[in-house]
């Protein structure tokens, strides 16, 4: 996936600026930045669902997004909403999918209007996995999950990746981008201001990011 | 054809909402209602009964609208439920015609309900009473008041529709929609009396050629007048009822594509 000198802005404010980004199929890279940072602004270009002002973007058929907060229609079940999701991929994996996000299993057919937050993020996890896209673009995918919930989907990401599909994450939350991207690239007004590869995808890893965020995160305050 | 699988859902969920399940009890319940307000009177009972269910088919049509449709678009595009569906190989041409034709689907449905039981309650009704009591009334009125009433709210969906494509929120989606409806409703009967001759031969031409074509820019809201106008005796050709119909066609089919154009250009 290639994004070559992206620009964007809305009214006067620049979000994006001359932004590159490439990554390769299988990989997993992730995304850190300040609020405003243009993190989700790039995933909206990658999906289609904004249009930048120049630039390249490449377009890609095979590609899901789990939004930073999750949309969904309130008057239908999860279950319903998988099975649309399903046929239009023309798929039938409703229940796997279901438990692959452990949802509970009496739940699946009650509205959305009266899920939890962390049942709605689970709902919407599974509608991002249906047809087993090959780029998966991950905003926020850890937002009102409990910390069993967490570690069990940094565990599903992680073996998603392993089975080939590449992975974009954008989080707040560095040691869960540590422990699952193999790159990491930090973003401050609207440019990717330095890559860094994780090797070790260890807490010392996690701490080191910190320090770099901040300090960008400084320097943009400064500016 | 994706469209048909999101017509589907869209009509499954417009199921699932307690404000269409209330139209629809409504819809069931009208004749109970229009046997009760034309019992009231003595003769042309059944010219009352066909009243009664023309004004409750705008009701339920605007009702409709407004609160359903409206509060549909909206959610989908300023609440960014769209985001889920626009998943590829979904395409923001698929989602929005299969938006419209399920909700077109939700709306026959609605009016096909009230036809049923409003064409029941006037079998039950209406036919054991006398000629004179049953005056105004033949079977095919109903038919006509539902077919005339589904055409001419298609042109306002239309323009629901071009509206989503481009307005900022919520209550820009309402404000406009109404406007249209009341523009609809009230400014074609004024306009059409500022047209009569003796207005005419004292106004200045600009102004003849501005009220005529803003008398031309509105679609017309008057499929329930028609069938109230036949039921109380007046002949309408038949060519003036296929040009209205298709007024409301083209009406809507241009908004519906203008707003497609601009949908499949603005940012979500």
């Amino acid at each position: 996936m290639k994004i070559q000198s992206v620009c964007k802005s809305y009214k006067k404010h620049q979000v994006l600026d001359q932004l590159d980004l490439t990554f390769c199929e299988g990989e997993a890279h992730g995304l850190l930045g300040a609020n405003g940072a243009g993190k989700s602004t790039l995933i909206k270009i990658l999906m289609g669902l904004v249009f930048p002002d120049d630039g390249k973007v490449e377009n890609i058929r095979d590609i899901a997004l789990l939004p930073e907060s999750p949309y969904l229609p309130v008057n239908l079940t999860a279950y319903q909403m998988l099975k649309y999701a399903c046929l239009v991929q023309n798929t039938g994996q409703v229940e796997t999918l279901l438990k692959d996000v452990r949802l509970k299993e009496d739940s699946w057919h009650k509205p959305l209007r009266s899920y939890s937050k962390g049942m709605k993020q689970r709902t919407s996890i599974a509608l991002s996995l249906v047809g087993n896209p090959k780029y998966l673009i991950l905003d926020e995918p850890m937002s009102g999950l409990d910390a069993m919930g967490r570690a069990h989907m940094l565990e599903l990401f992680s073996t998603i990746n392993k089975q080939g599909a590449s992975i974009l994450m954008c989080s707040h939350a560095v040691t869960d981008l540590v422990r699952l991207c193999d790159k990491i690239h930090i973003m401050a007004k609207g440019k990717v201001v330095e890559s860094i590869e994780i090797k070790e995808h260890s807490m010392k890893e996690a701490e080191a990011l910190e320090i770099r965020l901040q300090f960008w995160s400084s320097e943009h305050a400064v500016d | 054809m994706l469209w048909t699988k999101l017509a589907h859902l869209t009509l499954f969920e417009l199921w699932q909402n307690r404000t269409f399940k209330t139209l629809l009890t409504v819809a069931l319940l009208t004749p109970l209602l229009a046997v009760g307000l034309s019992s009231l009177f003595l003769y042309d009972i059944g010219k009352v009964y066909v009243d009664v269910v023309a004004a409750m088919a705008q009701l339920l049509a605007v009702v409709f609208l407004i609160f359903l449709v409206v509060t549909l678009l909206s959610r989908d595009i300023f609440d960014r439920v769209v985001y889920v569906f626009l998943t590829p190989p979904m395409s923001r041409r698929d989602y929005y015609i299969g938006r419209f034709s399920g909700i077109v689907a939700a709306f026959m449905l609605l009016l096909l309900v009230l036809l049923l039981s409003s064409s029941l309650g006037a079998w039950l009704y209406l036919d054991g009473l006398s000629d004179m009591y049953q005056s105004g009334y033949k079977w095919n009125y109903l038919g006509q008041l539902v077919f005339f009433n589904f055409f001419q709210y298609i042109s306002i969906l239309g323009f629901i529709f071009f509206v989503v494509s481009w307005s900022s929120g919520n209550a820009e989606t309402m404000l406009f929609t109404l406007a249209m409806l009341i523009f609809s409703w009230i400014f074609p009967p004024v306009l059409a009396a500022l047209q009569s001759p003796d207005v005419m031969k004292d106004t200045p031409e600009f102004v003849v050629y501005l009220l005529q074509w803003i008398y031309d820019a509105i679609p017309h809201l008057r499929g329930s007048d028609i069938t109230i106008s036949i039921a109380h005796g007046v002949n309408i050709d038949i060519q003036n009822i296929i040009l209205y119909v298709a007024e409301h066609v083209v009406y809507g089919l241009i908004f519906f594509l203008l707003g497609l154009a601009i949908f499949k250009r603005r940012d979500l």
